[in-house]
């Protein structure tokens, strides 16, 4: 197989696997994918320069800011609150239905949220739990930019 | 090993510099390329760009230079981390104490887990939450 051929297969392949969030015009892009190099799961958060702006982050010794800058605010997980959606889904017309269809759709927080609006139901996050799995981000991100100048 | 483990995966900044000047040598890096860049789009922007590899690690450097247009900084520097390691404080350090004026550009964070966390590509679908950016189809 010719080098253009098997790129191109290798770019297919990879599309497949790596979910983006925002653009490259707006203020950040996210990228997860399994990184295979290093054996784990990667998140990556591409700042861009009007986040930095925003957040003040301007020389190397401002990297500490991106402790606030980027947790809670830029990544967290959440899960559905679920009796608490079923409990409101309950009073609209078809709620059942509505039920139905919002349970269909919860492997994707998008695709939830985006059914849910297209039925009116606004405000997503007030349905929203954060999970244990935050508690271990923050501190990993916290130890991480205050010990950055001293690593090795 | 820690479950979730952090980096600084890519940074990306322009500079300032006086006109006509190459890149310098860079402290813990070696040139390893250094070639002419054929226009990418209708605007062509750095005419050549030089290569830096770590000494220590697979860390690397694009520095971009000889700008096309002159609305555009003399320098844009890429550096691209070590895929276990991150980039560390000396390394950005080390291009930062040769630039004057400069700004970043991207600062990407890299967010590793572990397998025994249990995030995977179904997790983060299912339960990842990115401030107000929507996920692209």
């Amino acid at each position: 197989m010719p080098f253009s051929e098997r790129a191109a297969a290798v770019r297919k392949q990879n599309k497949g696997h790596v979910l983006y969030w925002g653009g490259r015009k707006s203020d950040k892009l996210v990228r997860s994918y399994e990184k295979e190099e290093v054996n784990r799961y990667r998140v990556e958060l591409e700042l861009h320069s009007q986040l930095l702006r925003r957040e003040k982050i301007s020389t190397l010794d401002d990297f500490e800011g991106l402790i606030d800058a980027i947790y809670p605010r830029h990544i967290q997980f959440v899960d559905v609150a679920w009796d608490r959606l079923k409990r409101h889904l309950r009073r609209k017309r078809h709620g059942r239905a509505l039920i139905a269809g919002a349970q269909h759709r919860a492997a994707s927080l998008s695709r939830l949220r985006r059914y849910l609006r297209r039925h009116g139901i606004s405000n997503f996050n007030r349905f929203l739990l954060p999970l244990a799995i935050n508690k271990k981000i923050d501190r990993a991100i916290t130890t991480f930019f205050l010990d950055f100048k001293d690593m090795p | 090993m820690h479950a979730v483990t952090v980096k600084i995966d890519r940074v990306q900044l322009v500079s300032w510099a006086p006109q006509g000047r190459t890149p310098p040598r860079v402290k813990g890096f070696q040139v390893t390329r250094d070639s002419f860049v054929r226009s990418q789009t209708t605007i062509p922007t750095y005419e050549r760009c030089r290569h830096y590899e770590s000494k220590e690690n697979d860390a690397k450097i694009y520095w971009q230079y000889w700008r096309q247009k002159a609305w555009l900084k003399a320098w844009k520097i890429t550096m691209v981390a070590d895929d276990s390691t991150g980039l560390s404080y000396d390394e950005i350090d080390a291009v930062l104490r040769h630039c004057k004026f400069w700004h970043f550009l991207t600062i990407e964070v890299a967010i590793d887990f572990s397998h025994s966390t249990g995030v995977n590509r179904d997790f983060v679908r299912r339960h990842a939450v990115f401030g107000k950016s929507r996920r692209r189809a």
